[in-house]
């Protein structure tokens, strides 16, 4: 198994509250690894601080080491827009740009300083295809992305972020806006393209954890409870605490 | 009735009330200047009255002045009937009205009652118009004095109100609207066109919006999107917030000692040195006065647009910076496109502040009457440095420093209803431009 982003040390205080306490956790290249707990306990600022999200809060302060691919990415020389080209990251409320479809997915590649109308198509349905949504938008490229169902805005926002070829997809809740059906349609997209990227994802169900991700990490109160593979937590957890939460005794 | 209190409905009938007070009142105002400035041109039947031997004139103006003062003197009086009632009055209500001591008067409305409008601004008021076919002029019979002659040149226009049809008193409505907005003003300034001040009204203003745009929209960027979140900013921002009450006349001092003296001056002592001591930009003009309504109404774009930023959802931009984009690429890319109407909005409430001014102009570059346009075929074509005229000052010159009450009140309606249409107009281009970039940029909740 070949670590992808390994957490050492982590520490992260929002003003003067400390959100996230000496977090230690590996993330293994091309699986799907879940982060879980009850609500505030610091599951989505640790998504956030795989890709520097956090530093766009307010007062935030860290400590510690988060390495990909052996690299602290919180060096001080490191190039952040680079950081997030590499490490992509989707949001738990869809939200594509008020432009077309096509300029959404485009967005991050024309930053990237891609010009070659030939070379953009290509990717952009290479993008939309692979989240599954080329056969459905393909005739309205062109029209505003607002227009699309929210299951659609969802896929559209994934293919925006997998466009620029991350190495890590971020994602953060991606289905508690969607309805069952949408919901479906994005964890078998999630567990298609673990085969391509490595994936983090907050998820708050604990169903969609276990049917989707190889590896959970359970945090309470800013602390990592335990971490393992996805069948081990769900069927013999080591903690007392993980099991009152996974059995809905508490959280 | 107690449930009647108890939904709340006394509460909506209060506020519905009060709109529609709100709504009644701006309806009178519009409608009244509307009213009375169309007024000014439409060609009314004329009525003459012939002052009997009792009727005396008394000492002084006469309230509602309709001819020459000497004709005023000789017994006879023209009154323009714009259908208010006042030539239905009894002799002792007219007399009166028109100030004269006994109150013989004999109304008649001659069918052919003629109506000149001299090239020099004046009206004339006769009763018959002969052709003279030696000097290719006209002869004007004065019902009392001698007639007298005018040349072809002296003549703009003329017209018999008591035998018109209302197809032609609608033409000549029109001809003397549009004579009045493309006309120069003539040497008394209650007669001729107003050109010259639309024209000083819309260049000004529009300077005014190209200087207060670009400031104000990157001190708002500034303020909103890059400056620390702390009490210096909140300070700042409470402080420019404030600017926006200060009296405009207050504005126009500022502008008189820092703009045109401390800033024209250095600028002509630098650039124009070989003119002094004559100024060039030392003195109140064009830029200057653009220069110190931009600062007056630059507090108006910064609020505005400082709101449309607030109000874009924070996910838009973290969905940018998601996606490998530096914040200058977030604000330029994504955040300015998408707070764009709010800016026009900004624009708008600023040109609508603009437009209206007058107090500040009057120290830093409006006269009764400028020489020429700022804006001509000479280079550079846009002249900086000229004096301008302004509608809201040749209203308040037209209403105010006029010696002709009776033709200045209705003209004071007519530019007013001009210079409120330029506002309309001006915000309106504004408004359809802020729609379209609404639709574009249509975000759904």
């Amino acid at each position: 198994m070949q670590t992808k982003l390994a957490i050492r040390d982590f520490s992260l205080w929002f003003q003067h509250q400390q959100v996230l306490d000496a977090i230690g956790l590996t993330i293994p290249a091309n699986q799907v690894t879940a982060l879980i707990g009850p609500s505030g306990c610091g599951k989505s600022s640790l998504l956030r601080a795989m890709n520097r999200m956090n530093e766009l809060m307010l007062d935030c302060r860290s400590q510690g080491q988060v390495l990909l691919d052996g690299q602290n990415i919180y060096q001080p020389e490191t190039d952040v827009a680079r950081l997030r080209c590499r490490v992509g990251m989707v949001f738990q409320k869809p939200n594509p740009f008020p432009k077309s479809v096509y300029d959404n997915v485009a967005f991050g590649l024309r930053l990237q300083g891609q010009r070659s109308r030939r070379r953009l198509d290509e990717q952009v349905e290479s993008a939309l295809k692979q989240v599954g949504l080329w056969s459905e938008v393909k005739s309205r490229l062109h029209q505003n992305a607002l227009t699309l169902s929210t299951g659609q805005q969802q896929r559209l926002v994934i293919a925006r972020a997998i466009a620029l070829q991350p190495e890590v997809l971020l994602l953060d809740e991606p289905a508690s806006a969607l309805d069952p059906i949408s919901t479906l349609k994005v964890e078998e997209l999630i567990y298609e393209l673990k085969a391509a990227y490595t994936v983090v994802i907050v998820t708050h169900n604990m169903q969609q954890a276990a049917r989707i991700s190889d590896y959970t990490a359970f945090l309470n109160q800013g602390r990592l409870v335990e971490w393992a593979e996805t069948h081990t937590i769900f069927t013999q957890p080591a903690s007392q605490q993980t099991e009152d939460y996974i059995t809905g005794r508490f959280g | 009735m107690r449930q009647w209190w108890q939904q709340g409905s006394p509460w909506v009938w209060l506020s519905a009330s009060a709109l529609l007070l709100c709504l009644a009142l701006f309806m009178a105002l519009l409608g009244l200047i509307a009213v009375k400035g169309m007024q000014h041109f439409w060609p009314a039947p004329l009525v003459q009255f012939q002052l009997t031997e009792q009727s005396k004139p008394q000492p002084g103006r006469l309230v509602r002045q309709v001819s020459d003062r000497t004709e005023a003197m000789t017994r006879s009086l023209w009154l323009v009937d714009r259908g208010d009632g006042l030539t239905n009055q009894t002799n002792a209500e007219l007399g009166r009205y028109l100030l004269l001591e006994s109150y013989q008067l004999l109304p008649e409305r001659p069918l052919g009652a003629v109506l000149v409008q001299l090239q020099d601004g004046r009206t004339l008021y006769g009763s018959q118009l002969q052709s003279a076919s030696e000097t290719n002029g006209l002869w004007l019979e004065l019902s009392s004095a001698p007639p007298v002659l005018l040349t072809a040149a002296d003549i703009r226009a003329y017209w018999l109100p008591n035998q018109l049809s209302w197809w032609q008193r609608g033409a000549i409505f029109w001809q003397e609207w549009r004579h009045f907005l493309t006309a120069s003003p003539s040497k008394n300034q209650s007669a001729g066109g107003i050109f010259p001040a639309i024209f000083g009204t819309l260049v000004m203003v529009l300077l005014m919006a190209v200087l207060v745009t670009p400031f104000g929209i990157l001190a708002a960027i500034y303020l909103h999107e890059y400056a620390p979140k702390n009490w210096l900013t909140q300070l700042i921002r409470t402080s420019v917030y404030n600017l926006a009450g200060i009296p405009s006349v207050v504005m126009g001092v500022f502008g008189l000692a820092f703009f045109v003296y401390v800033l024209g001056g250095s600028l002509d002592r630098l650039l124009f040195a070989e003119q002094l001591p004559a100024p060039t930009f030392g003195t109140p003009g064009l830029f200057w006065a653009a220069l110190t309504l931009a600062l007056l109404t630059l507090p108006v774009v910064i609020v505005a647009t400082e709101e449309g930023l607030s109000r874009l959802p924070q996910a838009q931009r973290l969905g940018s910076f998601a996606l490998g984009a530096t914040q200058a690429e977030t604000i330029w890319k994504v955040v300015v496109p998408q707070a764009a109407p709010a800016m026009l909005t900004g624009l708008i409430l600023a040109i609508a502040r603009a437009a209206g001014e007058v107090a500040p102009l009057m120290l830093v570059g409006v006269v009764k009457s400028a020489p020429q346009l700022p804006v001509d075929m000479q280079f550079p074509f846009i002249h900086l440095e000229r004096k301008f005229m302004h509608l809201g000052y040749h209203l308040y010159d037209v209403g105010f420093q006029s010696p002709d009450a009776e033709v200045a009140m209705s003209l004071v309606y007519a530019i007013g209803l001009v210079l409120l249409t330029l506002i309309l107009l001006l915000n309106l281009s504004a408004f359809f431009l802020r729609q379209r970039l609404r639709r574009k940029y249509r975000l759904i909740d």
